[in-house]
């Protein structure tokens, strides 16, 4: 960009050269600056990048193979299995009612991160966090069907990729002093500039419209290291899934994520400063490439009151992320117990030592 | 079993909520027994109180014994009280809330509106201040406090003690004085406010003193305050519980997948831009007790202001 179009580094507003003040100043907010500093700020408007991915999709080159599919006619959710039992009741939305099957290719995975944590342990699990939960309703216990927590293969995209990062910030440093009638305060600006290079491994996004992408990436991180390469031994005794968005479609959310780490990133490596504000980033991802790759999961959704809560566990590392209803009957019940509780011993001590 | 409990929590409050029954009304109609006023020639004063309290002991009993007498003189011939109280220290309060609340509840004060003159020597921190009550409020005026002090802070700056509260004393009448404003000279240019002289009997003479509230209502603001509390903390409790219950969440960063140690800078540049330079006067200590108009034409600038017992004064004060 030429130096005839930068615009005001304070305020955005257009900029003339002032023959008194021997310099450059700014026609909205007085402001006002040498050539030099707005040479070098030109340099960085310049320099700086804006979003841009490359990406290279590889969905062609997997294979594909025949496996039986069952569909959901309640809520649309798929699952591959072959054993007929499982295809009972729907994982996703809790409905009792049989899939309907057929065979379909599917695309063949390139790796699988195989189930570490048993039913057994799934289901132990599922009763410790609904444990001790003041606000849960009663009936919701006795309603959930704790044996019909389903083993699932997840379908996710990992995604590698290197990126370029160019971050400007605005920033400030005040220094105050007094003297016998006034007190000073000086304000000095900065226009501070960061590019560099980031790679990110195995960043995931799950394939499946029907996980909530709010229980995939809350049960996260899964150990990656572990993931072998992909064997449909490692399915039997339990369901899978196929994706239904593809590694294109995924990519945005990668991209959102890799984005906000970038920034973060940038954003700690500016020390010094009062304040520090953001004023334009840009990542440029070079080279990605990803993965299609199958991780395990626990799930279980119960319906309660015509609302579907669930809970989620990562196969492999067991952590536990879930929904509960509220009961507002127990919780206007415990606030006003405790507030009489309260009420009472606060007064008891203020009345003896006050 | 739920019934038990919804019963137990309301009658719990419900009790807690009667214990106001008790509250009494903070104002008494009668004085305690501990002050018995006399009334001497239709003045009502409390003649047993020492006028000259001397806890920094700046003065002999026999210069105390002086102007002990000549505080009663001025109470007997013009209606107005007189004290001189001296301290090492106000315990944390100002000088003004010293000597305004000296006054108030020791029970100092000639007649209904309790009016006098109280001047309050702080040597710790080296302050004086005079607190006036009743029609000596408007009588002494911020004029007043300026011309009384004029004549006895080069005394007392001087450490002639004696003489200073003399001298002040033998200056107080010409200020407490005042005649009846009641029908034409009336200051305040107010038909509705009448000044009535010192020590001036009401018809159904009623003594208005203030009164440190009764144990039952303390109890009871204390309980009202500890419901706030109370409720405040269990909305708390019950909040971050019900938070508790959804656990689940899209992840912003994907800070967990960096590989290859972090981010590489590349380029870093810290730009100096411009600078701007902001001040502001700084606020400069002031005097109280200035004011215009003389004691006997006007008092448009008198400042008063209300006590921790209620009561209006009047007064200024500094350092010396």
């Amino acid at each position: 960009m030429a130096i005839r179009e930068i615009k005001c580094p304070n305020c955005g507003g257009y900029m003339h050269f002032s023959p008194d003040e021997g310099n450059v100043k700014c026609e909205f907010c007085d402001s006002v600056f040498t050539a030099d500093v707005l040479e070098n700020y030109a340099e960085i408007i310049t320099e700086e990048c804006n979003d841009e991915q490359e990406y290279t999709f590889f969905d062609d080159k997997y294979v594909k193979e025949n496996a039986t599919v069952y569909t959901c006619s309640s809520c649309g959710g798929e699952i591959i299995t072959d054993d007929v039992r499982f295809a009972s009741r729907c994982p996703y939305c809790d409905s009792p009612v049989l899939m309907t099957s057929r065979v379909e290719g599917v695309l063949r995975p390139e790796y699988i991160i195989p189930f570490k944590i048993t039913k057994e342990q799934a289901q132990e699990a599922y009763k410790n966090f609904c444990r001790h939960r003041p606000l849960l309703p009663k009936m919701f216990l006795s309603e959930n069907r704790i044996d019909s927590i389903t083993g699932l293969y997840a379908p996710f995209w990992l995604f590698d990729c290197d990126c370029g990062i160019s971050a400007r910030f605005k920033a400030t440093r005040t220094h105050s002093w007094s003297t016998a009638d006034f007190d000073y305060t000086r304000t000095d600006h900065f226009c501070i500039y960061r590019a560099g290079d980031m790679s990110f491994s195995a960043v995931p996004v799950d394939g499946s419209s029907k996980l909530d992408n709010k229980f995939s990436e809350a049960v996260e991180p899964y150990d990656i290291s572990k993931a072998v390469s992909f064997n449909s031994a490692y399915l039997l005794g339990f369901v899978a899934d196929k994706y239904d968005e593809n590694s294109e479609h995924a990519s945005k959310r990668a991209f959102d994520r890799v984005k906000h780490s970038a920034e973060a990133a940038a954003y700690r490596t500016v020390s010094g400063y009062g304040t520090v504000i953001n004023e334009h980033s840009g990542v440029h991802i070079r080279s990605s490439k990803s993965h299609y790759a199958l991780l395990p999961i626990w799930l279980l959704n119960t319906s309660y009151k015509n609302k579907i809560y669930s809970f989620a566990m990562n196969g492999q590392t067991g952590k536990i992320v879930g929904e509960l209803p509220i009961s507002v009957g127990k919780g206007v019940g415990l606030f006003a117990g405790l507030t009489a509780l309260l009420t009472v011993l606060f007064s008891v001590i203020g009345i003896l030592f006050l | 079993m739920k019934k038990i409990y919804i019963f137990t929590v309301t009658a719990l409050i419900i009790t807690v909520f009667s214990l106001g029954v008790f509250a009494v009304d903070g104002t008494a109609e009668n004085p305690s027994n501990e002050n018995t006023t006399v009334a001497v020639s239709e003045l009502i004063y409390d003649e047993k109180l020492p006028r000259v309290v001397d806890n920094a002991d700046l003065l002999d009993e026999d210069e105390e014994n002086e102007l002990n007498k000549m505080c009663l003189d001025i109470i007997k011939t013009y209606g107005a009280d007189a004290v001189i109280v001296t301290v090492n220290g106000t315990d944390y309060k100002s000088a003004e809330e010293y000597a305004d609340d000296y006054y108030d509840y020791n029970g100092y004060g000639v007649g209904p509106e309790c009016d006098g003159v109280l001047l309050l020597v702080d040597m710790e921190s080296r302050n004086w201040h005079i607190s006036t009550t009743g029609s000596c409020i408007y009588s002494v005026g911020d004029y007043g406090i300026d011309a009384l002090s004029s004549n006895f802070l080069p005394l007392l700056s001087d450490g002639d003690y004696f003489e200073c509260f003399s001298t002040f004393l033998n200056d107080l009448p010409e200020w407490v004085y005042t005649e009846d404003y009641s029908d034409d000279n009336n200051y305040y240019g107010n038909d509705d406010y009448e000044v009535y002289p010192p020590g001036y009997i009401y018809p159904d003479d009623t003594v208005i003193r203030p009164e440190p509230m009764s144990r039952v209502s303390k109890n009871f603001v204390i309980v009202l305050i500890s419901f706030f509390f109370a409720s405040l903390f269990s909305a708390l409790i019950a909040f971050l519980l019900s938070r508790q219950m959804k656990t689940t969440g899209l992840k912003k960063s994907s800070d967990m997948y960096i590989a290859n140690g972090g981010l590489h800078l590349t380029d870093s540049r810290d730009l100096f831009l411009y600078s701007n330079t902001s001040m502001r006067p700084r606020p400069k200590p002031t005097n109280t007790g200035g004011g215009f108009g003389s004691h006997n034409s006007g008092s448009g600038g008198v400042s008063v202001h209300t006590g921790s017992s209620g009561t209006s004064h009047g007064g200024g004060g500094g350092g010396f």
